[in-house]
């Protein structure tokens, strides 16, 4: 069982805290910004799992300017095959 | 399949000719006389302060180029550096598909994106190839003879049937014609590379004010003499605008009338993806698509159907559309998921070329933006021709008389005489 | 281990089901999902990270987190802890994701 820096805060792209604060000390900012540094958030789950524990590592650590938007979220709401989104006949 | 298929990322025009396809390749000599090895040090030409306006890919290659050349770079950036197009792009570093015009550009581009990697700027650079389709016996016919003077224009094509297209993409549908093949064409990771430039820069190369709006300009006469933002004035010797779709707004802060105007493009994501199923670059039917180095399969595609806005929100049309129109490419990926769908602003100019030069009515002020869709195949030529621009704007370099008329028809303000600059700052 | 007994779900058919996963000819009761039907037969590890390889299972248990994926023959990933075992399933560990 990992804990510390060693601990997973993304699953899917499995990124761990030490990245996370490494990203932070190179100058990312925004959970934006981490996530275009790391991958954290850019997995299948689309940051549903991670988010909530990316926001206060980065809320901590970071000290985002105000309005700082934090991880999009976009459609699919979750994953579609493709075969179900053509366009109707 | 119900409607034509659509050579959309095919820009030649109909009057491209053979003569026009000679002097590209002429053209593309020079540029790389002038520009090759841009990435070392000896590129050096002076000393001065330059800030550049806008941190997206142009921006961040801008100030690398310059920082090379030995300017003191201050790159300001309104959000997040390489948080809008460059972060949102389908990572195309691509020459086949452009216009005759913009291939030797094209081509010192790919080169000067090599250079980089050499140098370390990781990116994923992967020279993987691009595939244009055919999806009809016309298209293959306007294919084929577009081949003929990509390769008259120095660009190494071959046409492919459409039982080498089989061997080349095995999961592709039958009902293609072949398609042109460009094996140096290359594609990257765009958040590698921003983040690789970031590093780069934040070495000692320039300061990055990140989330920090420009408000206005210092001037005194025709100079610039600051960038006045939120946090307060950066004195300029010299200022470059890469701004993107936002240009138009920074260029009116200068009086400077800049033709470029915002447009949306999607694409979709789709989950990782066991083996490679498609290794180059692939366009076609009105689409354009790829498989990341993680596995992920992306396509996308824009066109004059989408808002002409900085809306960058997905709509179920487009996929739909874009959809239905990768599938009708690749039919047995009709199973695997699509796992996100985003968007950003292209910056469109009228003539689809990009500012790139000095701005009109000012000694300092540089452009390099407008790229139409193009802007991270395009960014590291933009980067090396802007940090030029700067050289030249301050009496550092005098370019080559063969560069100087290449970018003639690249000027700023082409589009719009600027009236007398106005400004609005102080 | 199977949860037989509970307070509020209704008890389970006692229907047995036939299914696959990957060399194992295994046994679910009828209206349970993938994931109950293989933690019932031992089977935690369902498929292995696309780039680390290591070994990956039921997390969330609620559809959300998308790690229990597994690949399902001429029906493709499924999320194994929302979608019921069918007799006759053939299932694998998904490992690198899609397979066209």
């Amino acid at each position: 069982m990992s804990d510390g820096p060693e601990l997973i805060v993304c699953r899917c792209e499995e990124v761990v805290v030490r990245e996370v604060l490494d990203a932070v000390r190179a100058g990312c900012r925004t959970l934006q910004e981490v996530k275009m540094a790391t991958r954290a958030g850019m997995g299948p789950c689309q940051g549903r799992v991670c988010r909530t524990l990316l926001e206060r590592l980065v809320t901590l650590e970071a000290a985002p300017p105000e309005g700082a938007a934090g991880l999009t979220k976009r459609l699919p709401v979750h994953p579609v095959p493709l075969g179900q989104l053509v366009e109707e006949e | 399949m119900s409607e034509p298929r659509r050579l959309t990322l095919l820009k030649l025009g109909p009057d491209a000719g053979p003569e026009a396809a000679l002097a590209a390749a002429a053209a593309y000599d020079e540029l790389e006389a002038a520009f090759a090895g841009s990435v070392r040090s000896s590129a050096r030409s002076g000393r001065g302060r330059l800030v550049v306006v806008g941190g997206g890919i142009v921006g961040l290659m801008s100030a690398y180029f310059a920082s090379v050349r030995g300017y003191r770079v201050r790159l300001v950036e309104r959000l997040s550096p390489g948080g809008a197009a460059s972060g949102r792009n389908g990572g195309g570093v691509l020459v086949l598909g452009h216009t005759l015009d913009d291939v030797p550009f094209n081509r010192l581009s790919l080169r000067l994106w090599a250079e980089l990697a050499r140098a370390g700027v990781a990116s994923e650079l992967t020279v993987s190839g691009h595939v244009m389709l055919a999806f009809s016996e016309q298209e293959a016919e306007t294919l084929r003879g577009a081949g003929e003077l990509y390769l008259a224009a120095g660009l190494p094509v071959e046409w492919l049937d459409s039982s080498e297209v089989r061997r080349l993409l095995p999961h592709v549908t039958a009902e293609q014609r072949g398609g042109l093949r460009c094996p140096v064409d290359a594609q990257a990771y765009p958040f590698r590379a921003v983040s690789s430039l970031l590093s780069r820069l934040r070495d000692g190369r320039a300061e990055l004010i990140t989330h920090t709006r420009v408000t206005g300009f210092r001037v005194e006469g025709s100079r610039v003499r600051a960038v006045i933002t939120e946090a307060g004035d950066v004195e300029a010797d010299a200022v470059l605008l890469c701004a993107g779709p936002w240009s138009a707004e920074v260029g009116a802060m200068l009086g400077l009338p800049l033709a470029i105007s915002p447009r949306r493009s999607q694409i979709l994501v789709t989950e990782r993806v066991a083996t490679r199923v498609v290794h180059p670059f692939v366009t076609g039917n009105s689409i354009y698509l790829r498989q990341t180095h993680a596995g992920n399969l992306m396509y996308g595609g824009g066109g004059t159907w989408e808002s002409q806005s900085f809306d960058t929100s997905s709509t179920t049309t487009a996929i739909a559309r874009l959809t239905t129109r990768f599938l009708e490419v690749f039919p047995a990926f009709r199973g695997v998921q699509l796992i996100r769908a985003f968007a950003g602003t292209v910056d469109l100019t009228p003539d689809a070329r990009p500012l790139l030069g000095r701005a009109d009515g000012w000694e300092n002020v540089c452009v390099a933006a407008g790229f139409s869709g193009h802007g991270f195949g395009w960014s590291a030529a933009a980067g090396a021709i802007a940090a030029a621009c700067v050289a030249r704007a301050l009496g550092h370099e005098e370019p080559a008389a063969g560069v100087s008329r290449l970018l003639e028809p690249l000027a700023p303000c082409r589009h719009a005489p600027a009236a007398r600059p106005q400004v609005r700052g102080g | 281990m199977r949860i037989t007994d509970h307070p509020l779900l209704p008890a389970l058919s006692r229907r047995e089901v036939r299914f696959s996963f990957e060399v194992w000819e295994l046994v679910a009761l009828e209206g349970e999902s993938i994931a109950a039907a293989l933690l019932a037969a031992g089977e935690r590890v369902l498929r292995h990270h696309e780039r680390t390889g290591a070994p990956r299972g039921l997390y969330c248990g609620i559809g959300h987190c998308l790690e229990c994926r597994v690949w399902v023959d001429d029906v493709g990933t499924v999320r194994a802890c929302t979608t019921r075992v069918e007799d006759g399933m053939s299932v694998r560990r998904s490992g690198f994701g899609g397979r066209p």
